[in-house]
Formats: C-alpha cells, structure tokens, sequence
C-alpha cells in the first residue's frame, strides 16, 4: 500500500501565481478605461475649440452675411461630422467596457450638452443663410429595453451615408438627466424612444427606411 | 461588470489555475521528463493482443512485436480472437511463435482475462491489434517496474496514420495527452492505462481479478481498481506506440463517447474517491476538478455560440432595415475595441502555444511550420468545439440513461 499525498505547497503556489494573472488583467483593465476616457476628453476639448471658433463666426456673420455663409456651411459640416465620430466612441465606450471610469457619466453629459449647442448653431446658420437643403435631425435613442434603436441607428447612418452634405444627425441619449434635454423632449412631445425630430417636425416611434425616404424627399427634396 | 462578467472571470481563474498548476509540476521535474530508470534483469513478459476483425492490422502488430529489441526466449504472444468474421486467426496462424485462442465474440475485457488465465510470465503487456510498439519500447518501461509499489507502466501513444483532418488533429491530441499525462504521473494522478501497450505484473493483475467485463472503459476502470488497491501507476514518455486512429467524424464520435461515458460511469463507480484525501492528488484534485471542467467545457461552448448568434441576429436586423443595402463598414483598430477580455485572450493563446510547444519537444517531435502547420492550426482552432460537444453529448446520454451499443 502506498500512502498518497497532497501537494498542497503545489496547489499554493498555483493559487498565488493565479490570482496575481488575475489582478495583472483586471489592472490592466483598469488602466485601459482610463486610458479610453483620457482620449475621449481630449477629443471633446477639441470638439468644444472648434464650437468656440464656430460661435465667433456666427457672431461676425450678423455683420457682414455674404462673406461668411459659406465658409461657415462647410465648417458646420466638418464639426459635426466630427462630433458623430466622438459620438460613436462614446457609445462603444458606453456599451462594450467592463470597467467604468467614475467621470464618464459626467463626460457623456458634457458631449450632450456640446451636440445640442451644434444643434443649435445648424438651426441658426440655416435660417440666417437661408440654407433650406440642410436637414437636421435629432435622435432620441436609449440603450436600455430599445429594441428597435438599432436597427432606427442603422437606417439614420445609411441616410447620412447616402446625404453626407446635407443630413446631420444628433443622437442624444434620452435617459440622460439634463435640464435642456427636458426641455427639447417637452418642446417637440417626445416620450418614448425611438424618436425622430426632423427640422422641428416630431415622428415619435420608429421610422423605416421608405417612411423617412418619403419624408427627406417630399419635404425637403433630398431623393 | 455584470453578472456574466464574473462568471466569465471566475471560469478564467480556474482555467489558469490548472494550467499554473501544470506548468509548476511540469518545471519542478523538468530535469526527470525522459529518465526512465535502467531495468537491472529483463523479467519474461506476455504479450496479450486481442482481436476483433483486424486482419489489416494484426500481421503488422504482430511482426513489431515480435520484432521488438528484447530477448526472445522471453518474449511470449497470445492473441485472444473474439469471434472475429473475417481473415484475422488465419493470419495469426501464420505467425509460428504466436499462440492463437478462439472465443465467442464477447467483448475486449473478457477477450484479455481469457488470455490473462493461459499467462505463466512475470509481465504482462495488453496490445490492441491496430497498434505497433518501436523496438526499445519495452526497456523504456519495465524499469519502473522494479520499483516499490509500481504495478503499471503506461507508455505514449502516437497516431500513425495522419490522412485526413480528423487524424491531424488527433495526431496533435496525442502528443499533447503524452506531455499532460506524464505531468499527471509526477503528481500521481494517472487514472487511464490506456490498451496499446501498457505493461502490468502479472500477479497483481490476476489478484485484482482482471479485467471488468462489460464496462465500456476496462482501461479507466482497471487504472481506478489499483490505485483503490494502494499500488502505484508510472509512465514513460518515450516508450512510443503507434495506434490507428479513427479516420472522420463519425468513427471519432463513436470513440469519444465511449471514452468519455465510460470515465463518468467510473468515476461514479468510485465515487468514494472523489474528495477523498486518501487518494491524494487525484481524489483530491484531479477527479473533483474533472468534473467542474465539464461545467467550464459546456459553458464556454454555449455562452460562445450564444453571443456568435446574438451579435449575427443583430447585425442581420439592423442590415434588414435598410433593405441589405451595401454599406462598407469603418475598419480601423482602436483602442475602444480593448478591454481586459483582450489580456485574457491573448493570454490564453500564449499558454495553448506554448503547452503545444512543449507536448511537440518533449513527445520527441519537432516543431515544423512547413509539413505540420495544418496539423497545429486545425488542432488549435477545431479541437476545443469538437471536443466539447462530445464531452456535453456524453454527460447528456449518462444523465438521460441512453442505451449504450458498441
């Protein structure tokens, strides 16, 4: 008869080596989202520069609108074809990270706020530059219980895909506590998501791609 | 992190856990991996080949047994036909040196206790008939045998024919079964004694009864019995012996569900041993941790086709809705496609290479890029579904009480 033993030193050994793998990853992973959330604030410092440049523009454009109405539709187009890209990170950031930073919630308030502000300058610079071919349309998704938000954020980037000069999109997040985005939900009558507001014009529920190809090519001629 | 992360974190510790564990034993007797002790006499030995319809195989077991760098006079062959239909005793025949008993066809356990009652030497050695040893294997493993307690010597099996994708794969299974089980016979818990080839004392054999006839693993069972019995298991790494493995899917279904029932049935059959300190590493560790490996085998199988259809449902409505309009997707790399699930990955298939470098070094092949690189990439990226769904099947069919047909 031989007597067994247990290699407890061996099952030691294997425990310590194993949680420190362990904690090197979640560390890792720790350190990753910071470093996710450090290039998304960088990215919005520079949204907001250009939002600064953009405003004085607007400003000089009550004095003399010849000059800069122009220059000003192609640098609205510019930013906020921008703005979408920080929007897609942060909603990669938002959805697929494990480990949230603490100041993103914060982050994300921010960029809502800065992509309303754009909305707003767009509404501006087309009625002071009479640019009836733009078309704005801000996007109210949620990324709680929308089952059909994505399919509504597929439909909106092929439009967008298909009219890059004259659609711009702004996805707001319709869960996000903002004062402002109270107001805009109460202003256009919006209580549930997906829903669309397509210069001014409320569509509460999800639009398919034929009903918001008739309504850019009925309404605003872009077919 | 949501409750499937944990679970996802929990299943990672343990993986890397067992192969910490692995690795330590692995580099704690690095230095032994190949140093079989020199046996000091050559005791007489009994090779006993059942057969069962084997005649493409049995001329060719036979020859590299007798061909075998050992003293003839104490060399004996018995093989044992089991009521075979086809040409095999008449080539047995042929061989004058081999002794040949009939039986009814009754199964491979009965076909070895019928030959283990004509057995008068002091070794014996179980051969299958689609299996041929290499010349020294023998002195590579009764040296064992002279030590203390060590009633078993296993040796390790290689596939042979590597024809299709199925045997390719297998081929590298093998070399990888040769390394773990040697790291398993360092920290004694050998639990097979696998057919082709494996060297027994004949008296303890006989004392604990033979073979079980009628279980589907006589192999696991047989392993389970001695070490129930106090002795000892060794192997030797490089006692080579070239088995026929199955050729497609279906032949390798049929053989992994037996294997794998048959080690469920065993385990239940010795259950006492699970947990039980007693029996050391292995009812400590290995049997425990077997059972909790199926558990990790069946949910990363199906957490993983899960999310696969879940992420292709998704995309497909979404490409629905715009009425499958071409839209070419932004390829970038970026850093918002990271996370820690990223380190765990990479960190999983930096161990699979490596356990894949060690078992090819040290099951004395070589790492060819050029002749084998299907071999590895076929093993690396099909084995692990192949064999969790034959793992999943056979705790199915033993929860739903299957009937078992071989």
């Amino acid at each position: 008869m031989v007597k067994r033993k247990i290699a407890w030193e061996f099952y030691i050994f294997s425990a310590v080596i194993t949680l420190f793998i362990l904690f090197m990853g979640i560390y890792a992973g720790i350190l990753l989202s910071k470093g996710k959330i450090e290039e998304l604030k960088e990215e919005l410092v520079n949204l907001k520069l250009k939002q600064e440049d953009l405003l004085f523009e607007l400003t000089i454009l009550t004095l003399d609108k010849n000059v800069s109405c122009e220059l000003l539709g192609q640098a609205l187009e510019k930013v906020v074809e921008d703005a979408a890209k920080l929007g897609e990170r942060v909603s990669l950031y938002e959805t697929t990270e494990k480990i949230k930073d603490a100041s993103f919630y914060n982050l994300k308030k921010d960029y809502t706020l800065t992509l309303i502000r754009y909305w707003l300058y767009m509404e501006e610079i087309k009625k002071s530059c009479n640019r009836s071919d733009l078309v704005s349309i801000l996007y109210f998704y949620s990324n709680k219980n929308c089952n059909s938000c994505l399919p509504q954020g597929a439909i909106l980037t092929y439009m967008k895909q298909k009219y890059p000069q004259n659609l711009m999109v702004f996805a707001l997040d319709y869960d996000i506590e903002l004062n402002i985005l109270n107001i805009l939900k109460k202003l256009y009558g919006i209580g549930r998501v997906p829903s669309l507001v397509i210069n001014g014009k409320t569509y509460e529920g999800f639009v398919d791609i034929e009903k918001l190809s008739n309504i850019l090519c009925s309404e605003y001629k872009l077919c | 992190m949501q409750l499937i992360d944990f679970v996802y974190l929990f299943t990672y510790s343990i993986m890397i856990y067992c192969s910490v564990l692995w690795f330590t034993v692995f580099f704690k007797n690095r230095k032994k991996m190949f140093s079989n002790p020199k046996p000091k006499r050559l005791p007489s030995i009994t090779f006993l080949v059942p057969a069962y319809n084997e005649e493409k195989n049995i001329g060719k077991c036979l020859q590299s047994i007798l061909n075998l760098d050992y003293p003839k006079n104490k060399l004996k062959v018995i093989v044992i036909d089991d009521g075979s239909t086809d040409n095999t005793p008449r080539i047995v025949k042929k061989f004058k040196k081999v002794k040949l008993i009939r039986q009814k066809n009754s199964g491979k356990a009965a076909a070895l206790n019928n030959g283990l009652k004509y057995v008068k030497t002091e070794l014996v050695a179980c051969m299958d008939a689609d299996s041929y040893p290499e010349k020294n294997y023998l002195l590579e493993m009764i040296g064992y045998l002279e030590k203390k307690n060590v009633v078993a010597v296993t040796p390790a099996m290689k596939v042979l024919n590597t024809q299709t994708i199925i045997q390719k794969i297998q081929w590298v299974e093998y070399l990888w079964q040769i390394f773990l089980r040697k790291i398993f016979n360092f920290f004694d818990c050998q639990y097979v004694i696998p057919g082709p080839g494996s060297v027994y004392k004949t008296f303890v054999l006989k004392k604990v009864g033979g073979f079980e006839v009628g279980n589907i693993a006589e192999d696991t069972e047989i392993a389970f019995r001695i070490i129930d019995k106090g002795y000892r298991i060794e192997n030797s790494i490089n006692a080579y012996v070239y088995t026929e493995a199955p050729s497609n899917f279906k032949g390798l279904y049929k053989q992994r569900i037996r294997w794998y029932r048959g080690y469920i049935q065993n385990v239940v059959k010795y259950s006492k041993m699970v947990f039980n300190p007693k029996y050391g590493n292995l009812g400590f560790f290995l049997l425990p941790m077997n059972f909790v490996w199926m558990f990790i085998l069946s949910f990363l199988f199906f957490s993983q086709i899960f999310t696969l259809l879940w992420n292709f449902a998704q995309y497909f409505i979404s490409w629905y809705h715009i009425k499958f309009a071409v839209i070419l997707p932004e390829m970038r790399v970026d850093i918002f496609l990271i996370d820690f699930y990223t380190y765990f990955f990479f960190l999983f298939l930096l161990l699979t290479l490596f356990t894949l470098w060690l078992s090819i070094v040290f099951s004395g092949e070589k790492v060819d890029l050029k002749k084998k690189l299907s071999f590895y990439l076929s093993y690396i990226l099909i084995y692990p579904f192949l064999i969790s769904i034959f793992w999943i099947l056979s705790i199915i069919y033993e929860l739903a009480g299957v009937k078992k047909k071989w």
